[in-house]
C-alpha cells in the first residue's frame, strides 16, 4: 500500500483511493477509518476474547476434575492418578500458550534462592500450626497429608513427590505462568496479580483456607513479577509444601 | 481553502482535507455529515452508559450477597452459640468479605472483577453441592437469575471496554 511520493510517505485510502499520510487514522477525503489500524483493533478484541475463553476453559476443567476428586477415596493409587491427571491438564494448557515456558529460562542466582527457601520454610511452619489449630478448633480433627502414603515402602519420599514436587512445578506453571500471562493481556498487571492469586486460592476448594492461601499466592506472584521467572516460585512452593509434609510426618513419629 | 484546526479534537487539518485525519470529524463537510458524526458519538456513549449500568447491577448484587453472608455469619459466630454453626459462620464471613472485595474490583476493573466474582460464586455452589447434592436445586430460580446477571455483566463489561476504545479513537472524552 505504501508508496514513495517525494520526501513524504503516502498510502492510499481503501475507499476513495486518495493519497493519505502513512499511518493515517481517518481518511481526510472521505472520513473512513483506516482499515489497517481498524484491523489491529479487531485483532486485539479477538485476542482478548480468545484469552478469556482459554482462562474459562482451564478453570472449568480444573473445577470439574476437583469435583470428581472429592468423590474418590484417598489411596496411594488414586493420589498418584489424580496428581498425574492435574499435571497433564496443566501441561496441555501450557503447551497451548508456550510463552509461559520462557519464564523458566532465566538463570537463578544463589542469594534469592536462599531467601526464598528460608521464607517459604517459615510459611510452611506457620501454616502447619495455624492450620492444625484451626482444624482442631473447628472440626475437632486433624488432616494428614501422609495418610495415603503409609501403605507404600517409602512414605516420606512418595509424599514429598506427590504433595510437594508435583504441585510446585505444575501449579506454578499454571497460575504464575499461563493464567497470569492471560489475565495480564486481558486486564493489565494489577488484575493479573490479584486474579491469578485469587484463582489459585479458589482451586484449593476450601473457603476457610482462603485466609492464608490468598496472601501465600500474592507472595508467589510478587516474586514472579519482580524476578520475571517462575523458578523461584517453584522452589518456594516446594519448600512450603515439603515443610508441611515433613512436619506432618514428624508429628506421627 | 485556508488552514484550520479540527473543532472536535483541535488538531491541524491539511489544506486539502475535508475530514480530520486524527478523529474523522467532517470539519469541511456538510451539516448532515457533522450531524451524523455527532449522532454516532451519542449512540456509542449510550451503549457505554447502558453497559456500565448493567455492570453496576452486578456490583449491587455482590453487595447484597456480601451483606446476607455477613449478617448470617455474624449471627452464627457470635450469637448462636452452636459449635457447628460457628464453622459455617466463619465461612460465611469470609465469603462476605470476598464478595465485597469483588464488588470493589468490579468498580476498578469491570471485566476481571465480574469474572472473578462469577467463578467464586460457582465454586461456592459446587462446595455446597458436595456437602449436600440437593442444595443445587434449592432456590434454583434465584440461581438462574444470578447466573443471568453475571453473564450479562461480563458481556456488558466487554462492550464498555470496546465502545470506550472507539470513542477514545474519535477523541471524545
Amino acid at each position: 500500500m505504501a508508496e514513495q511520493v517525494g520526501l513524504e510517505e503516502f498510502e492510499l485510502c481503501e475507499r476513495c483511493q486518495s493519497q493519505q499520510p502513512l499511518g493515517f487514522k481517518f481518511c481526510g477525503n472521505c472520513g473512513v477509518r483506516n482499515e489497517s489500524i481498524q484491523k489491529e483493533q479487531i485483532n486485539s478484541a479477538f485476542q482478548i476474547e480468545s484469552n478469556l475463553k482459554f482462562l474459562f476453559a482451564y478453570i472449568f476443567i480444573v473445577l470439574f476434575a476437583l469435583i470428581i476428586n472429592t468423590y474418590i477415596e484417598e489411596t496411594f493409587l488414586t493420589v498418584v492418578t489424580v496428581s498425574i491427571s492435574f499435571a497433564i491438564i496443566d501441561l496441555v494448557f501450557a503447551i497451548r500458550q508456550p510463552d509461559c515456558f520462557n519464564l523458566l529460562k532465566k538463570q537463578l542466582s544463589v542469594v534469592p534462592i536462599v531467601l526464598v527457601v528460608a521464607t517459604f520454610s517459615v510459611t510452611g511452619i506457620l501454616v502447619t500450626f495455624l492450620g492444625n489449630g484451626l482444624n482442631e478448633l473447628l472440626f475437632q480433627e486433624s488432616y494428614s497429608y501422609m495418610y495415603p502414603f503409609y501403605e507404600t515402602e517409602f512414605p516420606l519420599l512418595y509424599a514429598l513427590l506427590f504433595v510437594a514436587v508435583f504441585p510446585a512445578i505444575f501449579e506454578e506453571l499454571a497460575f504464575r505462568g499461563f493464567v497470569f500471562n492471560n489475565l495480564e493481556k486481558v486486564a493489565g498487571m494489577k488484575s493479573a496479580v490479584w486474579g491469578s492469586s485469587f484463582l489459585f486460592a479458589l482451586v484449593h476448594f476450601s473457603i476457610i483456607s482462603l485466609i492464608w492461601l490468598v496472601p501465600f499466592a500474592l507472595l508467589l506472584t510478587y516474586i514472579r513479577r519482580k524476578s520475571g521467572s517462575i523458578g523461584y516460585g517453584m522452589i518456594g512452593h516446594f519448600c512450603h509444601n515439603a515443610t508441611v509434609v515433613y512436619l506432618d510426618y514428624a508429628a506421627v513419629l | 481553502m485556508e488552514a484550520i484546526t479540527c473543532s472536535n479534537c483541535k488538531s491541524d487539518l491539511r489544506t486539502e482535507d475535508v475530514f480530520c485525519s486524527e478523529c474523522g470529524y467532517p470539519e469541511r463537510g456538510t451539516d448532515i455529515e457533522k450531524n451524523n458524526f455527532e449522532r454516532r458519538i451519542i449512540l456509542k456513549k449510550r451503549v457505554v452508559k447502558d453497559a456500565e449500568k448493567k455492570v453496576d447491577s452486578v456490583r449491587i448484587m455482590l453487595y447484597i450477597l456480601a451483606g446476607l453472608n455477613i449478617v448470617i455469619g455474624t449471627y452464627y459466630v457470635f450469637l448462636s452459640g452452636d459449635e457447628f454453626l460457628f464453622i459455617d459462620g466463619i465461612a460465611a464471613l469470609i465469603t462476605g468479605i470476598v464478595f465485597i472485595g469483588c464488588a470493589i474490583w468490579v468498580n476498578n476493573q469491570p471485566l476481571t472483577g465480574v469474572m472473578a466474582a462469577f467463578i467464586f460464586w460457582i465454586v461456592l455452589q459446587i462446595l455446597a453441592a458436595i456437602v449436600d447434592p440437593a442444595s443445587i436445586f434449592s432456590g434454583i430460580l434465584l440461581k438462574i437469575v444470578i447466573i443471568g446477571v453475571f453473564i450479562k455483566g461480563i458481556n456488558s463489561a466487554k462492550d464498555a471496554v470496546k465502545y470506550s476504545e472507539q470513542l477514545a479513537s474519535m477523541k471524545v472524552k
